[in-house]
């Protein structure tokens, strides 16, 4: 029981880790636009409609692919349809920024938010944001000197991780045997070898913001 | 309880400067030995023993800079052991890249380079440093900038060595910058523009010393408040690079493009994106295919880094051991 509880929680590890080390690559790596819609007085502002509208608009431009195709209207007070759409990674101090952009429709509003990810907030314009407590910020980067959050807007297939020497995680279990001659200690944990990498920087920007005042 | 343990020994030849070097990322303790002065003192006659640096340690969670030293006493072989306040060791870890203290500026010149003005130099290091400016009045242009910085002179300036802010308007009359302990961990970076160059094959310099090599592909992002506008969007492969004035050479010929110029204090200050050098693979054509100067590269790690006060002098050899355990 302890040993799947274990195995449980070093999963969650693993793909945590890995989501940090592809935040990092896009944070080192991914071409940056500062949001400049907003009215915060800092640069980058915070997140508005016209910013947003300005990223989907290259991205479309540059024929970027979409993730998800949209979601049909259904007669459901409260609801509306929602557009096929690129995702949008962030940070979950965008929380109450995100429902202030004009035309935010939050996942419980969508027709049918059963196939949503479960960090999926909403989605306006054609970007669907995930948000997660591990998103990309950049301490004390504005103008003011503020926490700048870096939203990655991308288009299918803009990066990829590739997975080396032949397998992408193991799990290591080693019984207490082999801790000592007294068999005290067993150790359990994983490993893995993979690398990040853009593989198309036209289909997705770091999109930088700050938080309304 | 883990017993301690030795997971690194390393031998190496002391510059006399301060020297970072990768451990094991569980190791709690580090030791040092100057294996040259230890045969000096060994050999020396009784009663005739100098005085010289012995070794050194530090455990994880000692203040950054501390340490304990020992050294023989004069004349003698005997070792006293003392603390050490500062100059000692520092345990590194890139990830955890926290801005340093918030630092007042008084002024920066609008010169080639700009000098900016302080009293705290504190924790800058000539030519390697990386400051961020917040906040500069009257130059908002650089502000949330990156900069590597030039020369230091203690608690009065700083350059930034890659900046030419000789056609800004006006000089910054105030402000803040804080140190970034390290770059961004993976390689190749983003990295912003400081200027271009009008010339058959365009000169870029940027802010932050660059890291590119001949034979990488970039793709060059200017917004429009930046002048240049037609090399905006535009691939190019690096064909020179010049580690002095920190500046790529791009097979973009842009002298019929607009001159690059930075907005103005105020225009800035409403909000703009900043042009960028974007590496986006490896040029795949002679003399540059399969390089792979541009494969990604995580360049994180921890290590410990030992000051002056421990790191022995230059051409000693010394030993590092670094060591495990203590876990309970």
């Amino acid at each position: 029981m302890v040993l799947n509880e274990a195995a449980q929680r070093l999963g969650v590890s693993l793909r945590q880790t890995e989501d940090e080390l592809m935040r990092n690559v896009l944070t080192s790596t991914a071409t940056f636009i500062n949001c400049v819609g907003g009215t915060n007085s800092d640069n980058p502002t915070e997140i508005t409609r016209s910013d947003i509208d300005f990223v989907v608009k290259t991205l479309r431009s540059n024929n970027a692919y979409s993730f998800l195709t949209g979601i049909q209207g259904e007669d459901r007070f409260g609801t509306a349809p929602v557009r096929d759409a690129y995702f949008g990674l962030g940070n979950t101090a965008l929380i109450g920024q995100l429902d202030n952009v004009q035309g935010f429709i939050q996942k419980w509003n969508y027709p049918s938010p059963d196939s949503t990810l479960d960090a999926e907030w909403g989605t306006v314009s054609n970007v669907r944001f995930l948000l997660s407590s591990i998103g990309s910020v950049t301490p004390n980067a504005s103008l003011l000197g503020a926490d700048v959050y870096n939203v990655f807007i991308c288009g299918r297939e803009a990066f990829c991780s590739i997975e080396q020497d032949g397998y992408s995680a193991s799990f290591i279990y080693r019984p207490a045997l082999y801790d000592g001659p007294l068999a005290l200690n067993s150790s359990a944990g994983y490993k893995f070898a993979e690398v990040n990498r853009i593989t198309n920087d036209s289909w997705v920007f770091n999109l930088r913001c700050t938080l309304a005042a | 309880m883990y017993p301690v343990q030795p997971i690194l020994k390393k031998n190496f030849v002391s510059t006399g400067a301060a020297t970072t070097f990768i451990i094991p990322s569980d190791a709690v303790k580090v030791e040092v030995y100057d294996l040259t002065n230890i045969a000096t003192v060994a050999a020396a006659t009784a009663g005739a023993e100098p005085a010289l640096f012995q070794k050194a340690s530090s455990v994880l969670g000692m203040p950054s800079g501390s340490g304990y030293s020992s050294t023989n006493t004069v004349n003698t072989k005997t070792m006293v052991e003392s603390l050490l306040a500062a100059q000692g060791f520092t345990f590194v870890n890139t990830q955890l890249n926290n801005p340093g203290p918030l630092t007042a500026i008084t002024a920066v010149t609008n010169a080639n380079p700009a000098v900016v003005s302080t009293a705290n130099t504190f924790g800058l290091t000539a030519n390697s440093s990386i400051v961020r400016m917040i906040n500069v009045t009257a130059m908002q242009q650089i502000s949330s900038l990156d900069f590597t910085i030039g020369a230091v002179v203690a608690n009065t300036s700083f350059s930034l060595a890659y900046l030419n802010a000789a056609g800004f308007a006006a000089p910054g009359t105030g402000g803040f910058f804080r140190i970034i302990p390290f770059d961004e961990p993976f390689y190749p970076r983003v990295r912003t523009i400081t200027n271009i160059t009008q010339a058959a094959n365009a000169v870029v310099t940027l802010s932050v010393t660059h890291g590119f090599t001949v034979g990488q592909l970039i793709r060059v992002v200017v917004p429009a408040n930046f002048g240049m506008t037609e090399i905006n969007g535009l691939q190019a492969t690096v064909i020179a690079v010049d580690l002095v004035n920190n500046t790529i050479t791009l097979n973009i010929d842009s002298r019929s493009f607009t001159a690059f110029a930075f907005p103005t204090s105020a225009v800035a200050s409403l909000g703009t994106s900043f042009p960028q050098i974007v590496p986006i693979g490896e040029a795949a054509t002679a003399p540059y295919q399969n390089l792979l100067d541009d494969a990604t590269r995580n360049t994180g790690f921890i290590g410990v880094t030992l000051d002056t006060a421990v790191v022995g002098a230059a051409t000693d050899n010394m030993l590092l051991i670094a060591y495990s355990g203590l876990s309970f």
